[in-house]
């Protein structure tokens, strides 16, 4: 019964992030138009291209080996696989102890199985992007994961169930410890996740394994069709797991407790609740971040980030841990 | 009809959200850069073909349309071919400017293979030198209308 319940509530999530998710990358594109001073395509334009490239003829390379055309599927499962531990508003389906480790993991996984594709179509131009994806990946993780950490160290002090869940963040949130030094690593954490989202995301200053005018779309150049349209919605629905997990930490309130609503009605109205706070978070990341920002090179984004990022994070930590331990009173 | 004709209608036939995201890829086969800025020029803010899902694209392996400029020089003809072979079906060919379509003053040179339509098959030709933006989006509308036509020819 138990597992009847699950696999029907991860197919009713799958098809609703799926939903939201490619309304966020119409919305997206519409709002970058607008602050650019064009009209914008219709919201509805990302399914319509992901349409469009359903129908559309796949080309398999004569060079390419067998992983290029399992990529995409690997890529599309790990994505649905991520949504199992995925907050959006209520606890995550799967929630366990410890599994913020699989959500990164599945997280990673996604973007490593594009770099194997990307390496078995047999161009070099995938071969650049993929290149540069992992270097991105190896760079971006660590201030990530740092705060990541450190926060969930931080609520599982306050007594919860399960320590280093991503369930946690709807007992206790961060805020709510209340000092003053808590409150300001929390925020310079908040920064530094906002950061990361956009460099998760590869969009503005990141935008380089994608970079299309240099390497002809990166790791995407020899995908055609159907192959190509189910990256397309694997990286969105990446971008909105990752985004998801950014509102878990800093913004977990509902609004079904105010309304006093319980059941069904309360998730779906949280649900609802959560994808909201998940555009704005997007907004500011991706939209905004995307509009006034270029492509940096390959070696500034690395040094950007384990030089100015890590430290930020680290300044982030150090403020929590000094608040739990007491040195300072 | 021909039998690759029927084999366009019938890969046409596959795909009916074409017309609403025409992703484009920009093809310079040895031309002097006067088409190339006329193309950057309708997708820029003023004509912003992305209004209509038109997107440029950096391989032709996404591509729905491509759009030809220059005389197709020695050097360019086999990568011309090979772009065209290397794009899904199916795809709309517009030959942009007056020199793919009929060599323009590079006319009878002997280092040049224009038409264009000698090579790979062409939809449309939007002469001119360079023709104008609204010229060119006019030329990929009559494209997409083309392939619209043979999607509703097979039907009857």
């Amino acid at each position: 019964m138990k597992i009847l319940y699950v696999t029907v509530g991860l197919i009713a999530i799958y098809l609703y992030v799926s939903f939201a998710s490619l309304l966020w990358e119409g919305l997206d594109r519409k709002l970058v138009a607008r602050m650019q001073r064009r009209m914008g395509p219709p919201i509805l334009q990302p399914f319509y291209d992901f349409l469009k490239l359903v129908s559309k003829e796949s080309i398999i390379p004569r060079d390419a080996n067998k992983f290029f055309e399992i990529a995409p599927i690997l890529a599309l499962a790990a994505s649905i696989a991520l949504l199992a531990y995925t907050p959006l508003g209520f606890e995550p389906i799967l929630a366990t102890k410890g599994d913020v480790i699989v959500f990164i993991y599945l997280l990673t996984l996604i973007a490593f199985v594009r770099v194997i594709g990307a390496v078995s179509s047999g161009s070099p131009y995938a071969q650049i992007g993929a290149q540069r994806e992992i270097i991105m990946l190896a760079s971006r993780e660590v201030p990530m994961m740092l705060g990541l950490f450190t926060i969930l160290w931080r609520l599982s002090k306050l007594g919860v169930e399960k320590p280093f869940s991503v369930g946690t963040f709807y007992q206790y949130n961060i805020w709510e410890i209340g000092t003053p030094l808590t409150i300001v690593g929390t925020f310079v954490l908040l920064m530094v996740f906002l950061l990361w989202l956009a460099s998760e995301i590869e969009v503005g200053y990141f935008n380089i394994p994608e970079a299309e005018t240099e390497v002809a779309e990166g790791p995407m150049a020899e995908y055609s069709g159907r192959h190509l349209a189910l990256f397309k919605l694997s990286s969105a629905l990446k971008e909105f797991a990752s985004a998801s997990l950014v509102v878990a930490i800093f913004f977990p309130w509902g609004v079904s407790g105010y309304l006093g609503l319980s059941g069904v009605g309360a998730v779906i109205l949280d649900l609802v609740f959560h994808t909201l706070k998940a555009f704005a978070v997007l907004f500011v990341s991706m939209s905004i971040f995307r509009a006034i920002t270029g492509r940096l090179r390959i070696t500034q984004a690395v040094s950007m980030f384990w030089s100015r990022i890590l430290p930020m994070s680290l300044i982030g930590v150090v403020l929590l841990v000094i608040d739990v331990l007491g040195v300072i009173a | 009809m021909s039998e690759r004709e029927t084999l366009e209608k019938k890969i046409s036939t596959l795909c009916k959200y074409l017309g609403r995201s025409p992703w484009v890829f920009h093809v310079n086969s040895g031309s002097c850069n006067g088409c190339d800025i006329e193309i950057i020029a309708a997708l820029t803010p003023r004509y912003d073909a992305e209004r209509f899902g038109v997107k440029l694209v950096g391989t032709p392996r996404h591509a729905d349309i491509l759009l030809v400029t220059g005389p197709i020089t020695d050097q360019s003809l086999e990568r011309v071919k090979l772009i065209y072979e290397q794009t899904p079906d199916p795809k709309v060919v517009v030959a942009v400017g007056a020199c793919p379509t009929g060599g323009s003053v590079f006319f009878e040179s002997p280092f040049t293979n224009a038409p264009l339509d000698k090579h790979i098959p062409v939809d449309v030709f939007v002469p001119g030198c360079p023709p104008r933006p609204e010229a060119i989006l006019h030329g990929v509308v009559l494209g997409l209308e083309r392939l619209i036509k043979k999607i509703e020819g097979e039907k009857e």
